[in-house]
């Protein structure tokens, strides 16, 4: 009896852990089936390969079918590559396998395309009107999104169940229509494996996706700030510049700082100027030098910016700014 | 005898004095016809009231445009026209194309004031339009063919120490002819938009705008009816780092926001429906350029430290086994916003790096720490074949390096607009349509361009209403 109950729980294993609609037909299941990839799209190639640990494969007699129609066969043919179609369309897959000893096994695949999209987001700093992504750097956090599509171009992610993990084994939230999460990063330059299963209504599908998700430092980039013009987000400031007029009013902005740290002002702004240490006014993001005569003058723009929560996001931006003589 | 040849002297005297008269004047004529640039007062520019626009009265004369480059063809009017010519000298933060009296103006608006004015594209003869004070614009948009305005600046809380994006849409209130020596001014009635909209796309038939808002768990994303001003949400999404373009048919095109070395994605999103279908996905760095139907959609991609140019065709292309795929790579470097669509989308124009530099590419150029010096390409994306149209640097009198960004086309297609992205003046570049146009446009050999289907020709005709139906004919054997 326990030995039956350990058949049928193999088998229920294969079934859920199998991915797309996979399943297995068999006295015995002692035949792996793999999909490569584990979730194929529309019109997408995909390798099915068989594996067995019980019987001698490259030896047997393997014929592929698809829809009924003999494909391929072979001695030892484990693996077979065909392409998915449209959503909505299931392809019955079906392998015999004739062992030399004469023992005859079937394994049933269907596959229906499906494709789940990883994204994220980090939730770091840029500033108003920025069109790049917001990049991950120490210990900040990322909201991951999945988008599941299954048997139509457009599913509705509510609909599926998720499970999320990353570091490979640490779970960060699982349940029906839960299709993102939260997860903190680690270094910068080092990848953070984020996976999500999702299962689709009545374990009608199964299927899988894994992202690495790097992090990066944060950087601080120097504007020029215009009284009348505003800040000047087309051209960074650094090494040598030519300025105009008695003042130059540099804005700081610290790109990929936590949102959290930046929105609760906790970053600490060190500004120096011609190496002498300035405090900033209400906005620390802003400094502006004058001149003190009438003669041209050199600014040495030095700033760092570090946060307590995170100590090691931290970066810095220098810059000089030439002003001219007056003119007479 | 000696006043007989008096009188006879006095004749010739006359006739000659007429005869240079004659000359100068024919001379003089002449002149006036090739100096385009010349800053003369158009009186088109200051009464026109053509097409949808609406009146306007007297306004300023302000700048005449500087040409760059020389003459280049000495065949057509066209040819008398500098290949590149400064449309503004100030930085500008949006600009359109609009006609009246029978000519192509570029509106725009000042990013330090928020003034709105014309410029004639011929003449580069520029006419203040209002006077109403907006300081410090970072973006703006025309929509209504140009006679509502959608400005976003920054709104400092010094003691909040936090920046609030507003967004200010107005209607361009112009006084009549018989105003004239008046300005106009900018009409804010409420409803106005909320504020900390993060992204926002007006359609390009400028008849509705859709914007973007950050909420409790996610983004919320909303249809503004430009005129109306009537608001519906349509969108909700827990991924909130998009950049939407809205299409003429209410359909919006989402985009990953890009980095070089994270993969993107962009879908299509049915208003109506409310369903999200994937278009591209896992292009590193990507950005996108949708046609006003979103029948095809330029996009850019990140490959092996390269930024191509590509194209997603909706109906896809046709290969050798019958297999259909939907994207195909223009063999160009360059981002979708350095791009144009043409009325007929089918054509595209572009400006272009000649080479990658090793850059993260489009983040180091979206942070300033980068910029290109561009060449002017058009390509045929049924046909994926590249003309050079210019290398501002070899340009006789010019060598001028442009960083091409917010780019259009006028609907005849006479100029493609820019602003250059090292100072935010506005450009025109004059296309030079023989390079280009003709036979070369139509199918060759084996190649088979199909008959537009009734979306595409919606497509085709989306962005144009005033433009008369464009019909291309197949060539099938």
């Amino acid at each position: 009896m326990n030995y039956i109950k350990h058949i049928f729980l193999t088998l229920g294993i294969v079934a859920i852990s199998t991915p797309l609609f996979a399943f297995a037909v068999g006295p015995l299941d002692i035949i792996n089936v793999k999909l490569d990839p584990k979730t194929p799209g529309v019109n997408e190639e995909v390798k099915i390969s068989l594996e067995s640990f019980a019987m001698d494969l490259d030896s047997s007699s393997i014929v592929w079918y698809v829809n009924k129609d003999p494909i391929k066969q072979g001695i030892g043919e484990k693996t077979f590559t065909m392409q998915t179609g449209e959503f909505g369309g299931i392809l019955h897959v079906q392998a015999v396998i004739l062992t030399p000893l004469g023992k005859r096994i079937e394994k049933n695949i269907d596959i229906a395309p499906a494709e789940i999209d990883f994204l994220w987001e980090a939730q770091t700093y840029t500033p108003p009107f920025y069109k790049g992504k917001a990049l991950p750097t120490y210990k900040s956090l990322v909201k991951v999104t999945a988008i599941p599509r299954y048997n139509s171009p457009s599913s509705d992610p509510k609909k599926f169940s998720y499970l999320w993990k990353y570091n490979r084994t640490m779970n960060v939230g699982q349940g029906m229509g839960r299709n993102s999460a939260l997860i903190q990063m680690g270094y910068a330059d080092t990848a953070v494996p984020v996976n999500v299963d999702i299962t689709g209504q009545e374990n009608s599908w199964t299927g899988s996706k894994s992202v690495n998700i790097k992090g990066t430092n944060a950087v601080v980039r120097f504007y020029e700030q215009a009284p009348l013009l505003g800040v000047n987000f087309n051209h960074a400031l650094s090494g040598s510049n030519i300025g105009t007029g008695n003042q130059f009013t540099i804005k700081a902005v610290p790109y990929f700082f936590s949102t959290d740290d930046f929105l609760n002002d906790v970053l600490i702004y060190t500004w120096k100027i011609n190496n002498s240490n300035i405090v900033p006014g209400l906005d620390s993001t802003v400094v502006t030098a004058t001149k003190s005569g009438q003669g041209k003058e050199d600014f040495h723009f030095d700033l760092k910016i570090q946060t307590p929560k995170h100590l090691l996001q931290e970066g810095a931006s220098s810059a000089v700014i030439t002003l001219p003589e007056d003119q007479q | 005898m000696e006043e007989q040849h008096s009188s006879k002297k006095f004749y010739l005297i006359a006739f000659v004095v007429v005869l240079l008269v004659v000359i100068t004047l024919g001379f003089l004529y002449i002149k006036k016809g090739q100096s385009v640039n010349g800053g003369q007062k158009s009186l088109g520019a200051l009464f026109g009231n053509i097409g949808n626009d609406i009146s306007r009265a007297t306004g300023n004369i302000i700048k005449p445009g500087n040409p760059i480059s020389g003459e280049r063809d000495t065949s057509t009017e066209q040819a008398l026209e500098p290949l590149f010519k400064q449309l503004a000298n100030i930085q500008i933060a949006g600009a359109t194309s609009v006609s009246h009296d029978g000519r192509t103006y570029v509106r725009y608006i000042a990013r330090e004031n928020g003034y709105i004015y014309d410029v004639d594209v011929k003449t580069a003869t520029t006419t203040q339009l209002t006077n109403t004070t907006i300081p410090r614009i970072y973006e703006a948009y025309f929509a209504n063919n140009g006679n509502t305005v959608i400005a976003r600046y920054l709104k400092r809380d010094e003691i909040a120490r936090k920046d609030t994006i507003k967004t200010y849409i107005a209607n361009l209130v112009l006084p009549t002819s018989q105003d004239a020596g008046t300005l106009g001014s900018l009409a804010g009635s409420e409803p106005q938009l909320p504020d900390n909209i993060s992204a926002l796309s007006v359609s390009p038939n400028g008849q509705r705008l859709f914007y973007l808002l950050s909420v409790s768990d996610g983004v919320s994303g909303t249809i503004v009816n430009t005129q109306t001003r009537i608001a519906t949400e349509v969108f909700r999404n827990t991924f909130s780092e998009w950049l939407p373009q809205l299409l003429d048919n209410g359909d919006v095109i989402l985009t990953s926001k890009p980095s070089a070395d994270i993969a993107g994605y962009a879908y299509l999103y049915d208003a109506n429906k409310k369903t999200l279908t994937r278009i591209m996905r896992e292009k590193n760095g990507m950005t996108t350029l949708a046609t006003p139907m979103g029948t095809k959609v330029l996009y850019s991609e990140n490959l092996f430290g390269n930024t191509t140019l590509g194209v997603y065709d909706k109906k896809g292309f046709v290969q050798d086994e019958g297999l259909i795929i939907h994207n195909t790579s223009l063999q160009l470097a360059t981002l979708p916003e350095k791009c144009a669509w043409s009325g007929n989308h089918i054509r595209i124009y572009c400006g272009a790096f000649a080479s990658t530099p090793h850059a993260h590419i489009p983040d180091d150029w979206y942070q300033g720490t980068l910029s290109f010096s561009d060449t002017f390409w058009t390509i045929n994306t049924n046909l994926a074949n590249l003309v050079l149209l210019a290398d501002p640097e070899k340009e006789k009198d010019a060598e001028k390096k442009f960083d091409v960004t917010y780019p259009f086309v006028d609907p005849s297609e006479d100029h493609f607009f820019f602003v250059d992205k090292n100072d935010s003046t506005l450009w025109s570049m004059r296309l030079e349509k023989p390079k280009f146009t003709g036979s070369e446009d139509l199918p060759v050999g084996d190649v088979v361009v199909p008959e537009l289907s009734p979306e595409e020709l919606k497509d085709a005709q989306g962005s144009l209403p005033a433009k008369p139906t464009t019909t291309i004919k197949s060539k099938a054997k």
